[in-house]
């Protein structure tokens, strides 16, 4: 983080001098040519230039060159590029962090006509939109939903729960069973408590900042409720303020220890690593996540494609953000690397709409709240979820540890 | 001096033992999951000892899928380039600082140590920007450059070079030795210990270094091995455990081999400089 502030604030003295974004000419259909780089965090770099194996068959002039860079260093990476005039011509983008990139004015607009904006899940599209203007493409998707242990729901004979009050019933029945920890709710997890914490809070009606970004809502009556809700999870004994914390929950959830996660869909593939894919036929079930007055609202989790506006080759990178978003690329990425789409079509393949698992998911994706996208919720949310703890430990109240983070959120301001 | 008492020597040996296996534990962790897959290491409650150390695919996928070869010559190209102009530049820098008589000199000297003291992350961007402007991006140079003299390294040298006695240079001189003679033939020999924890210094950090390479690489071909560890221990929404452990011993094995054959030297650097 410390390496992301000097690189942003370095940037920031840049980006000024930074004219506004040309809306770029349409793209056409005749094959891309020339030398294309593109950077990509994480292990999708590792699949990926065999991936396009198609696409460079189609486009015989075009070399794609793909650069795997650790993704916790990311950011750092690409913001001293932009700073330096070294960037790539296509990037993949985390809606984590996403808004931080974004604020530096680096990116392109997307052209018009490329891609259909009604053909993605709404809010992964929106992630991308600044003013009204597109600075990025989405390419997968995925929202938290319940995931709970069916075979212990079934012995303690109770249904999956879909509202808060039966949440309680549920995992008070669990305990009686003798589960330890009914729940899983992310405590000493930093901006993930914070994550967690905003599902609650839209189920609750509440919202962290304006719904048109103008201001921070941090400390409204709504979130002041819903955190006290999520606090009384743990108050109550039914979860715990200790873990498990990110991985510990393949040993906890196998173990019986916990019982029940809002997780991403990922956690299936955790579990068939760890017990075996029968495993988990008979132990996993998933459901939207429990409903409060508001409404069933989970996480949402995307990644977008985006174009630098200082690219090289700007037509071979948006030819190749127009093909990755077509229904039949998204499924066979789905199939190759397990990234879900965020091309609503791609949901009706047989690969994607035979596993019961994922119908939940593709039920939440509709509804799924995005964290607020300004480029200041980093600070504001890590100092949130270390503020959660304090009331998840009973050692301050929702109102006081909501008011103090409005206020620490007020001085950090919106950003750019 | 009594010998102490034999149950007390024994009782000192059996402390010493349950601290020394503690300190150790962690690290057979790493060595033992080097040889788990990613199912062994992630099922619950898991085991201490893989099923089996034959099962070496781990160090083969680093290998054959994920590029380490290429790595491994890139961080031992940098490395050693980044010893020996430490080594060279260090010994000459900390000679004129102590022994010759030059106007400025406290001055050169002062601005060593208060380079020591800016921290790297503050002159990274700046360093960047120059490297950029060299034209440097994406080459090993770029990665060697900023690491070519570190100041740590003069100041050891200079302080070094202080304890030996001036009556030795200035006897070669009234020999008719010049400056580059007396340099080599006589102060070098008589530095061998502050050379070797120069370079142990230089060797550990240049071996170490994470960000800069990173930033400084453009594609995977000018990847460092630090670099390629994090890149190739990433798995869809995890990490690669097995993959991560193989790689943090294929990382760590050159210095503890190092260190197997340097071992006075390490001590002798901590204990002279504070710094590891």
């Amino acid at each position: 983080m410390k390496h992301l502030a000097i690189a942003a604030a370095l940037l920031a003295a840049t980006a000024v001098a930074t004219p506004f974004a040309s809306a770029q000419d349409a793209i056409d259909d005749s094959p891309a040519t020339g030398s294309l780089q593109v950077w990509i965090g994480g292990a999708e770099g590792e699949k990926l230039p065999a991936f396009l194996a198609d696409f460079e068959a189609a486009n015989p002039d075009l070399t794609v060159e793909v650069t795997q860079i650790p993704s916790d260093q990311f950011d750092t990476k690409l913001l001293t590029a932009i700073a330096a005039g070294t960037v790539p011509d296509l990037v993949r983008l985390y809606s984590q962090s996403q808004a931080g990139l974004m604020a530096t004015g680096a990116f392109a607009e997307v052209p018009a006509g490329l891609v259909d904006p009604d053909a993605f899940f709404s809010n992964t599209y929106n992630t991308n939109v600044k003013n009204g203007v597109a600075y990025g493409v989405p390419w997968d998707a995925y929202a938290t939903i319940f995931q709970y242990r069916k075979d212990l729901a079934e012995k303690a004979g109770v249904s999956v729960p879909k509202t808060w009050d039966e949440l309680k019933t549920f995992a008070a029945a669990m305990k009686a069973q003798g589960v330890e920890w009914p729940i899983s709710l992310d405590v000493g997890y930093d901006i993930y408590n914070a994550q967690g914490l905003n599902e609650f809070v839209h189920q609750n009606g509440g919202s962290f900042i304006a719904a048109d970004g103008s201001a921070w809502t941090i400390n409204s009556p709504e979130n002041v409720a819903a955190l006290e809700y999520w606090a009384s999870l743990i108050t109550e004994g039914y979860a715990s303020a200790d873990g498990p914390k990110f991985l510990d929950t393949v040993p906890w959830f196998t173990s019986g220890q916990i019982a029940a996660k809002d997780n991403g869909p990922w956690l299936e593939q955790w579990l068939v690593e760890a017990n075996g894919a029968d495993w988990v036929k008979d132990h996993l079930a998933t459901a939207q996540v429990p409903a409060g007055p508001a409404g069933s609202f989970s996480a949402l989790g995307s990644g977008s494609i985006a174009v630098l506006k200082d690219a090289k080759n700007p037509d071979a990178a948006w030819k190749l953000a127009r093909y990755l978003t077509t229904p039949e690329t998204q499924i066979a990425w789905y199939k190759a690397f397990g990234s879900l789409p965020a091309v609503k079509a791609a949901w009706d393949d047989p690969a994607i709409a035979s596993n019961p698992l994922l119908d939940a998911e593709r039920e939440a994706l509709q509804t799924a709240v995005d964290i607020p996208q300004v480029s200041t919720w980093p600070q504001v949310g890590t100092y949130m979820g270390q503020q959660m703890e304090l009331v998840a430990r009973g050692q301050a109240s929702a109102q006081d540890v909501l008011d103090d983070v409005q206020s620490f959120a007020e001085g950090v301001g919106l950003g750019n | 001096m009594t010998k102490p008492h034999p149950a007390l020597t024994a009782l000192l040996y059996g402390l010493l033992t349950i601290g020394a296996v503690i300190a150790l534990l962690p690290f057979a962790w790493v060595l033992f999951g080097a040889f788990k897959t990613q199912a062994e290491i992630m099922s619950a409650p898991g085991a201490w000892l893989p099923r089996s150390f034959a099962n070496l695919d781990n160090f083969v996928t680093l290998f054959s899928e994920r590029r380490f070869g290429r790595y491994m010559i890139n961080s031992l190209i940098v490395s050693a380039a980044t010893v020996i102009t430490n080594v060279l530049f260090a010994t000459m820098a900390g000679y004129a600082l102590a022994k010759l008589e030059f106007p400025g000199q406290k001055m050169v000297f002062g601005c060593v140590l208060a380079a020591m003291m800016v921290p790297y992350i503050a002159l990274f961007v700046p360093q960047f920007f120059i490297v950029v402007q060299m034209g440097l991006v994406n080459t090993l140079t770029a990665v060697v450059l900023p690491m070519a003299v570190m100041p740590i390294g003069v100041f050891i040298m200079r302080q070094f070079a202080n304890s030996v006695p001036d009556e030795l240079l200035e006897a070669a001189r009234l020999d008719g030795a010049g400056e580059f003679a007396i340099f080599f033939k006589i102060f070098l020999p008589l530095v061998g210990p502050a050379i070797a924890t120069v370079a142990i210094i230089t060797f550990l950090n240049s071996w170490n270094y994470f960000l800069w390479p990173l930033i400084v690489a453009q594609n995977q071909d000018t990847y460092t091995l630090p670099v390629g560890l994090a890149v190739a221990s990433q798995a869809a929404k995890s990490t690669d455990y097995g993959l991560l452990l193989a790689g943090a011993i294929v990382v760590l094995l050159p210095v503890l081999i190092l260190f197997l054959f340097l071992q006075k030297y390490f001590v002798q650097g901590i204990a002279g400089t504070g710094i590891k």
